[in-house]
């Protein structure tokens, strides 16, 4: 398997081929938080997408832009609308995810969104709701830390 | 983006990263995977699963 990497710009690259195909999309977990300006690391991407044949299409033609290659069962995955599709053999990583835990709509989730240039990216609400409902021991960790950076990210953005 | 220039690492992770794609249905089974297969030392078992 080739080595995997990701690189900041490759999320300004993959928001820049999404947006060229049309995908809805919106960044979510801590890579989203990250882009927000939180200060931490993460190793993957993970991008929340609507259950809708058309986007998974598009999305399709997105990944291969990209430079991701898929196997049968993954195209169809994706396709069908599978809750999650774990890409770890493309350019970085990747997360395809349909019905994050603790958000009860992709629709609700865009109503919340931040954008940011060109990343649509979840509320920092969503963000948590999602850790939180996990309960995995490494969500937990960050949940509080989140919270607080939640707390001062919003105070900023008073007026 | 500088601030977010150093905000992603990738360091290969075992089992997960072992395989190039995989989809699960549901989130339930990817949890119910997670717990069964990958290494505790990687937190993405649930807390209450010990």
């Amino acid at each position: 398997m080739p080595e995997s990497k990701f690189i900041p710009a490759q999320a300004e690259e993959l928001a820049t081929v999404f947006a060229e195909e049309g995908v809805d999309y919106l960044f979510i977990g801590k890579s989203a938080a990250i882009l927000l300006g939180y200060p931490d690391t993460s190793q993957d991407v993970d991008v929340f997408l609507p259950r809708s044949r058309q986007n998974a299409e598009r999305v399709l033609a997105a990944l291969a832009k990209l430079g991701f290659t898929l196997d049968a069962m993954t195209t169809m995955s994706i396709l069908t609308g599978s809750e999650i599709v774990l890409l770890k053999g493309g350019p970085f990583a990747l997360d395809l995810i349909h019905a994050p835990d603790g958000i009860e709509s992709f629709e609700a989730a865009k109503a919340r969104r931040i954008l940011v240039g060109k990343f649509p990216i979840a509320s920092l609400e969503d963000i948590i709701a999602s850790k939180l409902a996990t309960g995995r021991e490494k969500d937990s960790a960050d949940v509080r830390r989140l919270e607080q950076f939640k707390d001062e990210y919003l105070r900023r953005k008073q007026p | 983006m500088t601030r977010i220039k150093y905000g992603f690492c990738h360091v290969h992770k075992p089992v997960l990263d072992d395989v190039a794609c995989r989809s699960f249905a549901t989130m339930a089974e990817y949890r119910a995977w997670c717990e069964t297969n990958l290494p505790a030392y990687l937190g993405y078992r649930r807390s209450t699963a010990r």
